[in-house]
């Protein structure tokens, strides 16, 4: 028998899933525990082998200025690619109209889903670590990334002195690596029960009770990624093939456990091998889960505008750019909390006063959202540590 | 310009902003967070990595096993001066006369303070949660042990030992780099400050902040400098050395925010790293001799502010309660408070004028943690002096 790629096993698994979640939706509701071990596993790889490749990474690139200049970078190219993702959902949702001919009234139970989003301050406040030992703990990538980026400059100053460490962050990175393809066998199974879960528990009725607005959804999300990452990759002149190698892996983990967090180490692994330098993978991934949320950005100009049609609400352009500056806004640095995309809707749809029933609508498919929103999140920012770079004038040679 | 000159100039800026437009002031604070908290971020891997580097370092628990007892005394002498000058201010200003506090409401409630919860808390179950909470003692317990276990095992423990030395040095530059955001977040601290307590706290509280202000530069000139003086510690380089951490204590009111460069200051004076970094986070949690002077003027204050009359036995009784209770007060925040509530009730004491002391309580918080950041700089100084150390003129 032909040995499976890991791959190849995934797919497996997610075809065994469907088909328990379909067959047999009772005993697939009772797997949570097996997606949910794989995921705290994976959890576990995430504080140590963002320190270790970060550290390495900055102090081996010698410089603080090639760091700003990466960090800079990356924000111009963030920016750029959030906003077409924008762009492409508002055009959609106007297009197909998917809300029409809904009707939802603004009634009590808008308390249910109410939530307030953080303001701005606390975002702040919150990016910086008070303890990096608390972030780690916690799991809170972006301060991770801000205590790695100082500590790793501070090594790189010091040079000679300050060996020992980098030495060790080195060497932790690549025993992290390493841990990770022991946890990435259990991925079939992992994936397999979390599609098994997902399916057992929602079936497939919802498919169809909203399929306007999930395939309005899907289609937007595919012609971003093969219209608008299609397009970046050829600009950069990025080997399609080795991307698509290296990529597949962790879209379909992110796709199936609806877990931007859960794809991360792999993602950051094989974006090293495919050849984006240890420093840039570092620092653009973690910062780009954050920041570069290209699918949650497309879902949340769909969904928004999607509540105001439901509710027979008729939003000018004006106003649904508003809402869209709004939601860039708030969106920034909730990654990694599932669900979080929702909360930060209810809060946006409360403020411009549209009725919070449209966000229990939603919660009824976000599962199925969730996932084509979280796997492109994943390929956005898989993509963009390679574009920063080609920016930077690496050549992107296949490292062993 | 120098980053001192920065610090000040933004502290001068904060101060009038604060004062003249209290209500922007106000939207200030995050600036304010975010520094604290990048500086926070310093202290446990500082810690950890200078006191186990120095400890394997000095090369034997011996020498900072008396050095750790050396300081211990001396905190606990200055505790005992600083309380001595509290009484004698206290009964000389009388603070809270004539206030007539009757208001019986506002008790605030804080938890229950007690000997075994403090000797509890110094020792860690879990060094890493003692670093994800800043438990500054649990870590210096569990570092002083891991340091004497790196001497004993000897050349085995040399890729730890050489690693914690790395991480040392790494944290400096760090400390550093973060410096770079201590005028914004220090100008911002010292706006919000002033916004709060504003001009009307020192015309109706002159008195206690007066009692307060002048115990404490009684403390400075009769007993830091003679100390210095005798110690013959160059008291103008000694100055020079603290301008900036004393800056970030006076504007932040939070000791911990001056830890990092205070301890990179006085490296550059001339105290040996093995000494600073386990006398500065220990008298971080036992030399806090501002905060013992507030606490037992503020317990005056209270009584006298409620007409409750204290015979001067029970003064003698309550000071030499408070030479423990004082202690260990750093470990968590508002203790002070703690300390406070728990002396008013044991002697029955009501809590009435509570609200009125924290009214003024930003105005002398700014003094008390400066003065706590002079004495633990003063202290790794002195007992470094102790040690044969000699400091250039």
């Amino acid at each position: 028998m032909p040995r499976l790629s890991l791959t190849a096993w995934i797919f497996v698994g997610m075809a065994a899933g469907i088909a328990l979640g379909a067959a047999a939706p009772e005993v697939a509701r009772q797997l949570t525990p097996v997606s949910a071990i794989f995921l705290r596993l994976i959890k576990s790889i995430i504080a140590p082998l963002l320190f270790g490749t970060l550290v390495a990474g900055i102090a081996g690139s010698g410089s603080v200025k090639a760091m700003g200049r990466i960090g800079l970078k990356s924000i111009v190219y963030f920016e750029i690619v959030t906003t077409i993702a924008l762009v492409l959902g508002l055009s959609a949702v106007n297009l197909v109209k998917p809300g029409e001919g809904m009707r939802l009234e603004r009634t009590a139970a808008e308390a249910a889903v109410s939530a307030k989003p953080p303001d701005l301050a606390g975002i702040l406040e919150h990016t910086f670590p008070s303890s990096v030992i608390d972030a780690m703990a916690k799991g809170e990538v972006l301060q991770i990334v801000v205590f790695c980026f100082l500590f790793g400059a501070a090594c790189a100053a010091i040079g000679e002195k300050a060996r020992p460490v980098v030495e060790f962050a080195d060497a932790l990175a690549e025993v992290m690596f390493r841990y990770t393809k022991y946890v990435m066998y259990l991925a079939p199974v992992g994936v397999g029960a979390a599609i098994a879960v997902t399916v057992g528990s929602k079936g497939f009725a919802v498919l169809f009770g909203l399929g306007k607005l999930i395939l309005t959804m899907y289609v937007a999300q595919a012609i971003f990624v093969f219209g608008v990452l299609g397009a970046v990759i050829a600009v950069a002149r990025i080997p399609v093939r080795r991307f698509y190698e290296a990529a597949k892996e962790p879209f379909l983990i992110a796709f199936s456990t609806a877990s931007s967090e859960a794809a991360l180490p792999v993602a950051m692994e094989n974006m090293e091998r495919f050849g984006v330098p240890k420093h840039i993978v570092g620092f653009v991934m973690p910062t780009g889960y954050s920041f570069n949320l290209d699918g949650t950005t497309l879902y949340l100009s769909l969904a928004s505008v999607f509540v105001a049609q439901a509710a027979g609400v008729e939003l000018t352009l004006g106003q649904q750019v508003i809402m869209m500056l709004t939601l860039m806004l708030t969106s920034k640095g909730v990654a990694g909390v599932p669900r979080a995309a929702l909360v930060i809707l209810a809060g946006t749809l409360a403020s411009f006063s549209l009725p919070m029933e449209g966000v229990a609508v939603l919660l009824g498919i976000d599962a199925v959202m969730d996932m084509a929103r979280t796997s492109v999140n994943v390929l956005g920012n898989c993509l963009a540590t390679a574009v920063i770079a080609r920016w930077e004038g690496h050549p992107l040679t296949p490292q062993p | 310009m120098n980053l001192t000159r920065a610090i000040f100039l933004s502290m001068a800026v904060g101060a009038a902003l604060g004062l003249l437009a209290p209500d922007r002031a106000l939207h200030l604070a995050p600036l304010t967070n975010v520094f604290l908290r990048l500086v926070q971020s310093i202290i446990a891997p500082l810690i950890l990595a200078g006191l186990v580097s120095g400890i394997a370092g000095a090369g034997g628990g011996k020498a900072m096993g008396r050095i750790g007892v050396k300081s211990l005394v001396l905190f606990q002498v200055v505790t005992l001066i600083v309380l001595l000058l509290a009484m004698g201010a206290g009964n000389l200003f009388r603070p809270g006369d004539g206030l007539h506090v009757r208001a019986a409401q506002a008790v605030v409630e804080t938890p229950k303070l007690t000997w075994q919860s403090i000797l509890e808390q110094a020792v860690p179950s879990s060094v890493i949660d003692a670093m994800a909470q800043g438990q500054m003692l649990q870590l210096v317990v569990f570092a002083s042990l891991f340091g004497a276990a790196c001497v004993a095992i000897g050349e085995r423990a040399a890729p730890v030992v050489r690693f914690f030395g790395a991480v040392n040095d790494i944290m400096f530059r760090y400390t550093h780099y973060v410096m770079y955001a201590a005028p914004l977040g220090i100008g911002a601290a010292m706006a919000t400050t002033m916004a709060r307590g504003g001009w009307g706290v020192f015309t109706n509280f002159g008195r206690l902040i007066a009692a307060e202000y002048s115990a404490l530069a009684v403390l400075l000139v009769f007993v830091y400098l003679p100390a210095m003086l005798a110690a013959r510690i160059p008291v103008g380089r000694f100055a020079g050395a603290i301008r900036e951490p004393f800056a970030i204590a006076f504007a932040t009111t939070a000791s911990g925010a001056a830890l990092p460069v205070a301890m990179e200051k006085m490296e550059e004076f001339g105290v040996p790293r093995a000494t600073l970094n386990l006398v500065m986070p220990l008298g971080f949690c036992f030399n806090t001799a501002g905060t013992a002077l507030h606490i037992f003027l503020s317990c005056l204050f209270l009584a006298q502010a409620v007409d409750v009359k204290l015979d001067m036995a029970t003064q003698w009784t309550m000071l030499a309660v408070l030479l423990v209770m004082t202690k260990g007060v750093a470990a968590v925040p508002r203790t002070s408070l703690v300390v406070i509530i728990g002396t008013l009730t044991a002697w029955g004491i009501p809590l009435d004028a509570l609200p009125v002391l924290l009214g003024v309580d930003a105005v002398l918080d700014m003094f008390r943690t400066s003065v706590n950041l002079i004495g633990n700089c003063l202290a790794p100084a002195l007992i470094a002096r102790s040690e044969g150390v000699r400091f250039a003129r």
